[in-house]
Parts: C-alpha cells; sequence; structure tokens
C-alpha cells in the first residue's frame, strides 16, 4: 500500500513541477514584457527550480532511496507545487480581483507578484531538505542485518 | 561519527520538510479563503431600494423645480441668460443622475466586487465629474468661468455649492482604493477585516449613500434656483 502510494505521489510530484514550472515561466515571461524588462533578470525566480530538478534527477539516477521513498517529502513536494499551479491559475482565471483587468494582459501580476516570495521560500526549502535527506545514511544493505541478527 | 551526522542530517531534513510542508498547507487555505472572501456578492434590501427611491424622488423633485423657469415669461431681476444656463446646467445633472449605466447597477439583484467597483467609477464619472464638478462647481468660479455669473443671488449660494461639492469630490475614493487592495493577501489579514468589515457590503452601501447625499445636494440647489427665479428670495 505504501509503495503503491508512494509510486503515486512520485508521478504526481514530477507532473506537478512541470505544471508549475509552465505557469510560473507564462506569468513571469507576460510580467515582463508588460514592463519592457529583460526576461534574463528573471532568471532569480527560476533557480530554486533549476536547482530541485537538478536535486530530482540527482535522486533518481543515484538510486536516493531515502529522499525518493520518502512518502512525507514527495507529499511536501506534491502540496509545495500544487500551491504554485492553484495561485498561478487564480492569477489567470480569477475575475473577481479588479486588478486583474486594469493590469491588462487578463493576468493578476500583483497577486502573482505577491506570491512569489513564498513561493521562493517554499522552493529552497524543499532544496534543502533534500539535500539533508540525501546524507541520511543510507539503509544497511540486508545481508549486514541478517548478519548482525545471528 | 558518521552515523551521528546522519542522524542529524535526517533530523534536519525532516524538520524543514515539515516547515515546507506547513508553509504551503498555510498558503493554499489562505488561498481558499481569499477566494472566497473575494467572491463575496451583494444583493437588493429593502434599505438599498429605499435609497434607491429617495434618489429618483430627489431627482424628479429637481426636474420639477428646474423647469418653472422660462425664459421668454420672466420678468425678475436676475440676469435672465445666467438663470437659463443654471437651468440647463441642472437639467444635465438630472440626466446624469438618472443615466442607464447608473440604472442598470440598481436592476440587478447581486452585485460581485468587480462590478461595485464599476459601480464607483460610473458614479465618479457620470455624477461627480459630469454634473457635480462640471456643472454645479463651475457656477462658483465666477472669475475664471467664459459665463460671468454677476448676480449676487449666484454669489450667495457659491460657498455652500463649493463646500458641498469639496466634500463629495472625494467621498468614494477610498472605496475605490479599498477595493482594488482585494488583489493581496493583506486585504484578508485580521486589521483589514476588523476596520473593513465586509468590504462588498459596506463599499456598496457608501457609493448609495454618497449617490443619495449628492441627489439631495442637487435638490438643495434646484429649490435655491426654483426660490430665485420665481421671485422667493
Amino acid at each position: 500500500m505504501r509503495q503503491i502510494f508512494n509510486s503515486l505521489f512520485s508521478f504526481l510530484k514530477l507532473l506537478l513541477f512541470f505544471s508549475a514550472l509552465s505557469l510560473t515561466l507564462f506569468i513571469i515571461v507576460q510580467m515582463y514584457q508588460r514592463l519592457g524588462k529583460n526576461i534574463l533578470s528573471s532568471i532569480k525566480v527560476f533557480i530554486p527550480y533549476l536547482l530541485i530538478f537538478a536535486l530530482f534527477i540527482i535522486n533518481i539516477f543515484a538510486r536516493q532511496n531515502s529522499v525518493t521513498k520518502n512518502i512525507f517529502y514527495n507529499i511536501t513536494c506534491c502540496l509545495v507545487f500544487a500551491t504554485v499551479v492553484v495561485v498561478a491559475l487564480r492569477a489567470i482565471l480569477d475575475n473577481n480581483m479588479v486588478l486583474k483587468a486594469q493590469l491588462g494582459r487578463n493576468i493578476n501580476f500583483n497577486f502573482f507578484d505577491y506570491f512569489i516570495p513564498f513561493m521562493k521560500t517554499m522552493l529552497y526549502g524543499l532544496c534543502l531538505s533534500n539535500v539533508f535527506l540525501m546524507f541520511n545514511g543510507r539503509s544497511k544493505p540486508k545481508k549486514e542485518i541478517a548478519e548482525q541478527i545471528d | 561519527m558518521k552515523k551521528i551526522l546522519g542522524e542529524y542530517s535526517q533530523i534536519l531534513g525532516y524538520t524543514f520538510t515539515g516547515l515546507v510542508f506547513g508553509l504551503s498547507c498555510f498558503i493554499i487555505f489562505l488561498n481558499f479563503y481569499h477566494f472566497k472572501e473575494v467572491g463575496t456578492t451583494v444583493g437588493k434590501t429593502n434599505y438599498t431600494n429605499d435609497l434607491y427611491t429617495k434618489v429618483q424622488e430627489n431627482i424628479n423633485q429637481t426636474r420639477t423645480n428646474a423647469s418653472v423657469y422660462d425664459i421668454n415669461g420672466y420678468s425678475g431681476p436676475e440676469n435672465g441668460y445666467e438663470m437659463l444656463s443654471i437651468q440647463s446646467r441642472l437639467m444635465l445633472c438630472v440626466d446624469s443622475f438618472s443615466d442607464a449605466e447608473i440604472k442598470s447597477f440598481f436592476e440587478k439583484d447581486q452585485l460581485s466586487l468587480p462590478e461595485i467597483y464599476e459601480f464607483q467609477s460610473v458614479y465618479q464619472r457620470k455624477v461627480i465629474n459630469g454634473c457635480i464638478v462640471k456643472q454645479l462647481y463651475d457656477i462658483t468660479s465666477i472669475e475664471g468661468s467664459d459665463i460671468k455669473f454677476t448676480s449676487n443671488k449666484v454669489k450667495m449660494i457659491a460657498p455652500f455649492v463649493k463646500l458641498e461639492s469639496a466634500a463629495l469630490i472625494k467621498r468614494t475614493e477610498y472605496v475605490a482604493k479599498n477595493i482594488k487592495n482585494n488583489s493581496s493577501y493583506f486585504f484578508s489579514n485580521k486589521d483589514a477585516k476588523e476596520n473593513v468589515f465586509d468590504i462588498a457590503k459596506d463599499s456598496y452601501y457608501e457609493i448609495l449613500l454618497a449617490y443619495k447625499d449628492a441627489s439631495e445636494f442637487l435638490l438643495e440647489v434646484s429649490k435655491w434656483y426654483y426660490n430665485v427665479v420665481g421671485g422667493r428670495v
């Protein structure tokens, strides 16, 4: 059961990661275009995304079971990316916030801008916890455990 | 040593994960709350209907008062053209107050926050700018105006018009600013809740009251006009 949930959340984590990244990219590109700013200067918003993606790749290829099979970490990742998706969708679809129409492009940049520091905090937090969980000392091989029991 | 460090690392890893979990839970619930908060609507009540009826009565009375003047039959001491100018100003004000765009907001059963914001914009554009500033406040600028009002009766009412207009012009500005703030989470914080209470309802009622007060002000000016052209003052 735990294995099934873990696989489910691992898959959901990646799905939500790409959704959150694409929505953030869409809003940030529109925001910078509207302001006439160079899109390259928005790179600081995406650094935590790049870091976490790199860590995910490392986790998969280095078979970091202490992270990839950590259900609490996977649920937290899903929750963080789901939060980003919810906020981004609200910035695009919630018509009850009056600034949306006034800022043009039908996106509430003001609302999303308030969220960016929280988003960075959560993503850097995930990176940190990923790193700490990676050094969690690999679980002992079964053979060694069996010897200890004997 | 390695084992101890590994355990500490595990503790820190779970601590950070827990903190991030808490923060994301907080933000996602805050979003649901904020979504519900900005989706608030305000409906018609007996009180709002009464206010609108009162405004209509004031407007009708103003129209009656203003239409009493006929330049061809006027034989009073005031300048006939000045009185005609004021009559046309009052009539333009009546048109501004009973504009179809304003009326449409009273026909809706429910108004959302963007609609209340729009109501404030229309009120500001039609009633305040179209009537109070352009037509009534302009009477007081005796020296700078193209039509110079020489009548002492106009000079007599000018301070009242100036004072009332100044109060009405900025009266609903803060309402628009408050509604604009609904695009941030700070809108939903405790201070905002205590100070604003219910932004949709309070804003709507404030605009309605301002609308009623503006119509009463217009009625007062029309009464003065009625008395002047009727030779009663």
